[in-house]
């Protein structure tokens, strides 16, 4: 198991140097002078000179980028262009919102997609499967921003049931957090609920009709343990694939999903630092969301491992 | 009830229909037999005669929603087991029936170890508590002659070849000392050097404890090794029960004799072989329906109704309009 | 003893002729014909087409002509969809958005398939050792939701959908090497082939005539799927307001205008997030269609 880590983590530091090039090099791209750009267009030819120097543009790009990765290794992901906050700062204050509402989110994909993609395999071709696959099939279709405006218009608006706006720290107020965020972990995780319940129905029915299923009923298991325990520690291996897959696109989507809830997470703070060109902090945010999913693939291959003992 | 002299196993006029494009089909009609506890029994037949069919009925294992049990019962020690609740059935699979299969390679989850497995099932049935059960494990590893057993109970199904994990499975099958042990074909997939030490563990097996063994299979030496009595099957129906003496030696109905003569080669002579296929469910020959293939065929055994089964004082059964003497006359009419 | 089964005169695995292909094509259709889901999806597909083609001569009104005196107006008679903040028709509005919506679509998928299927290719062909660390990396960009590789790249490009698109098409870049690396090796190493290399057929016709016909089946199928992520991943965009920039708009960025008045004004979201629903239902209904309908699949069933 440990070998295995050891494994994993050899491929990922490659993979993470990659990235951390591929975001560094990005700067090169940005048309036009960004020394110009971030002094003003009005700045004197010394205060151009000053955010040159300031912003170390007037060095070599690989020895900014070694700067930036030795920083980076400490933890110092440099600080904003415009308004020298420190990076690092900002996402320690934003990243766990994100985080919290895409776990959330994972969470209820899992509680809604297990049961019903087993309901289906187990109804198969009844109308309980033709349902489930019918509102799975919209669900994965649906924007899940839509969505979640429908839900804030029903259920928000129309209903009052639940805070239109406002989010409230989870260490502030836990219930009121709670509160806040069903609406937002719904709208989030209904495609990723959608897809858990397809591919779970998927890998159940194959399951089903493995050998060594028919083996556990033979030996006179309790229904609920060849189904809980036999069938579906092995037709979880792909759902497992799928929530590591579902963790990306749901980081991805959080940020579209932030700005209808009003939600300060990290998504605010990319779009405004793609607006204002802001390229640290867009680089820092790509950084760390890659080491999140880096961790995120790690934990899926330890469960695989842990799933099925022949890919130990 | 005298449970000691009535048969431990019953199956009577067990007719069993699957689920088809058109709707349910029987693939065995009014099967019946029995089966008397500490003996072997073979169930044989060609590929399709309805012979596993009829095997995973008896545990109730057919796949649910395309097969199903149409007519007839299944008795175990005076009990019908077609009336039993789900549970009912869970307390006696395992417990008083088991089932091996013939596919060791993927008959044992590949995620848990092999004494896992094992221990599942005395856990569930005898209430063992989890070190007891590991230890049992281990003896029953070793009982059915895995090597190094203490060190392999933590092995897991991939680690084992074909013939090691039918003795796994076998364990799984004998840990609760059922009474009745239902084997499908449990050598076909394996070597035939390792065919032979299956079989041996079976008979091993049956003689330490007092086991029941209904034995599904198309290869007549197996049935020459181990059987004591034989049922032979013929799309879907049962054509001759005989001891095994009987059957091997003077076959009552041309079916069985056509097997015999397929297996065992005449001396000198070539291996004879039976002409045409079994016939499809759907489309089953009118009167005895082994008259297409049959040599003594003639045009009374084409029309209804089906021939029934006639039985002789010796214990044997045959579904043939003609007595063995009166084959003998027809061939040598020809 | 056992019998064998005569009836088994499978010709598939023959070399494909024109006849062979022109049946397939025949077969192909019938089946897919047979698929409800994807026929609807089909149709749905080609009013869409329609609306982005001729679009700007559909629409009612001007889409971009402002009206202060009717902001904010509910359906109507006059306004079917009511009118947006500016006063400006919204079914006018969502009409012509299809072309930029379509447009956006299309640049993703381009870059997809136009870096994704020769990298297979090449990946494919290449020494195994070279071939797979080429895979490898490409699995690390896979791991990227399309989303926020578009905001890394459009950080530093500045907002745009062209800019947009291209970035989400290079997410997809990985999921075309792979199944085009995949396809061409299984054909590549099957027999008939190996033997036309020895005897010297040129690389180049070995891949028209053997391996394009084999990929391109699969092709269409990943197409079809990305197509739909795509649309959604613009939507995204756009609704972000990093996409398209006023005042054009696709159905993502008029769904994003319509976000401030989903108190004041609710329809405005309804019809733009409809569209997009609906268009991604439609795409899935005809890949899964095609997918069904492509012998192979089918064949397996059985």
């Amino acid at each position: 198991m440990l070998a295995l880590i050891g494994r994993r983590l050899l491929v990922t530091l490659p993979l993470l140097l990659f990235v951390t090039l591929l975001v560094n090099l990005m700067s090169l791209l940005v048309p036009g002078d960004p020394a110009v750009q971030i002094a003003g267009e009005n700045a004197t030819h010394e205060q151009i000179e000053l955010t040159r120097q300031r912003l170390g543009l007037d060095r070599p790009w690989h020895e900014r980028y070694l700067d930036w990765l030795a920083g980076a290794a400490r933890g110092d992901l440099g600080n904003s262009v415009f308004t020298n906050d420190s990076v690092s700062q900002l996402l320690q204050e934003r990243l766990p919102v994100t985080l919290a509402l895409t776990l959330s989110a994972l969470v209820f994909a899992a509680l809604v997609g297990v049961p019903a993609g087993i309901l289906a395999a187990l109804r198969r071709n009844r109308w309980q499967d033709s349902l489930i696959r019918g509102v799975a099939t919209i669900g994965i279709a649906m924007p899940g921003y839509w969505l979640g405006l429908l839900l804030l218009m029903v259920f928000a608006i129309q209903l009052g049931l639940f805070p239109t706006i406002g989010y409230t720290p989870l260490t502030e107020n836990p219930a009121a957090w709670l509160h806040g965020i069903v609406l937002p972990t719904v709208a989030l995780g209904a495609p990723a609920a959608a897809e858990v319940a397809r591919q779970l129905r998927r890998s159940m029915i194959d399951t089903l009709q493995q050998d060594f299923v028919r083996t556990a009923t033979a030996k006179g298991l309790r229904y609920w343990m060849v189904l809980g325990k036999h069938a579906l520690t092995h037709a979880a291996n792909p759902v497992v694939t799928v929530l590591a897959t579902q963790m990306a696109l749901l980081l991805g989507a959080a940020v579209i999903i932030e700005k209808v809830f009003v939600i300060p997470g990290i998504g605010e703070l990319a779009v405004n630092s793609v607006i204002n060109k802001d390229l640290t902090i867009v680089q820092g945010i790509v950084v760390v969301t890659t080491l999140v999913i880096v961790v995120t693939n790690l934990l899926a291959d330890l469960a695989h491992a842990w799933l099925s003992p022949r890919t130990r | 009830m005298s449970a000691s002299t009535a048969p431990l196993l019953t199956v009577q006029n067990l007719t069993v229909e699957v689920r088809t494009h058109t709707g349910w089909t029987a693939i065995t009609r009014d099967v019946s037999f029995q089966v008397d506890r500490g003996e072997t029994v073979c169930l044989v037949g060609e590929s399709g005669c309805g012979k596993s069919t009829t095997a995973l009925a008896i545990p109730g294992l057919l796949p649910e929603g395309s097969a199903r049990i149409a007519n007839g019962t299944v008795t175990l020690d005076g009990q019908d087991l077609y009336r039993l609740s789900r549970r009912g059935w869970e307390d006696i699979r395992g417990e008083q029936i088991s089932m091996i299969f013939q596919e060791p390679m993927t008959s044992l989850h590949p995620a848990f170890p092999v004494g896992a497995q094992i221990a599942e099932s005395l856990r569930r049935h005898r209430g063992l508590s989890r070190r007891a059960a590991h230890r049992r494990a281990i003896e029953l590893l070793d009982l059915v002659g895995v090597p190094d057993a203490a060190r392999r109970v933590h092995a897991y199904p991939h680690e084992f070849s074909g013939g090691m994990r039918q003795r796994v499975l076998i364990a799984i099958a004998l840990a609760c000392e059922p009474r009745l042990l239902v084997a499908d074909e449990p050598t076909t997939a394996l070597d035939v050097t390792v065919q032979a030490q299956i079989l041996d563990l079976l008979q091993d097996m049956r003689d330490q404890f007092g086991l029941a063994i209904l034995l599904v299979t198309h290869d007549l030496g197996v049935v020459a090794e181990v059987a004591d009595r034989v049922v032979v099957m013929y799309a879907g129906e049962v054509v001759e029960q005989a001891p095994v003496r009987d059957f091997l030696h003077h076959p009552a109905h041309p079916y069985s004799q056509a097997l015999i003569a397929a297996a065992i080669p005449e001396p000198g002579g070539e291996l004879a072989w039976i002409p045409g296929a079994p016939p499809l469910p759907e489309a089953m020959p009118s009167g005895c329906r082994f008259h297409p293939r049959c040599r003594y065929a003639t045009p009374e055994c084409r029309q209804p109704p089906e021939v029934p089964l006639r039985s002789e004082p010796t214990g044997r059964t045959y579904r043939c309009r003609f007595a063995p003497t009166e084959l003998d006359a027809l061939a040598g009419r020809r | 003893m056992m019998p064998v089964d005569t009836r088994k005169t499978d010709t598939s695995s023959a070399p494909e002729t024109a006849v062979a292909h022109y049946r397939h094509r025949w077969r192909f259709l019938r089946r897919f014909l047979s698929h409800p889901g994807a026929v609807l999806g089909g149709a749905f597909l080609a009013l869409v087409a329609v609306l982005a083609m001729f679009g700007p001569h559909l629409a009612p009104h001007d889409p971009l002509q402002n009206n202060l005196g009717q902001v904010l107006q509910p359906p109507s008679g006059d306004h079917w969809l009511g009118t947006d903040d500016l006063g400006r028709d919204l079914l006018s509005r969502l009409i012509v958005a299809t072309r930029i919506t379509v447009q956006a679509a299309l640049i993703s998928l381009a870059v997809g398939v136009g870096i994704g299927v020769p990298l297979g290719l090449a990946a494919a062909i290449m020494p195994p050792l070279l071939g797979g660390l080429l895979m490898r990396i490409t699995d690390g960009i896979m791991a990227f939701p399309p989303i926020l590789l578009a905001i890394g790249v459009l950080g530093a490009l500045g907002p745009g959908l062209t800019q947009a698109m291209i970035a989400v098409g290079v997410v997809f870049v990985p999921r075309f090497a792979r199944l085009t690396r995949a396809s061409v090796q299984q054909v590549y190493h099957e027999t008939y082939i190996e033997a036309s290399r020895v005897i010297g057929t040129p690389l180049r016709r070995i891949l028209r005539w053997h391996v394009l016909p084999n990929i391109t089946g699969p092709l269409v199928v990943q197409i079809a799927v990305t197509c739909g992520f795509a649309m959604l991943a613009e939507a995204g965009l756009s609704f972000l307001g990093l996409g398209a920039q006023p005042p054009d708009a696709s159905w993502g960025a008029l769904l994003g205008r319509a976000l401030p008045y989903v108190n004041t004004a609710w329809w405005l979201g309804i019809a733009p997030g409809l569209l997009i629903t609906l268009t991604v239902l439609a795409t899935n209904a005809v890949a899964d269609g095609i997918g069904d309908s492509l012998g192979r699949g089918s064949r397996r069933q059985k």
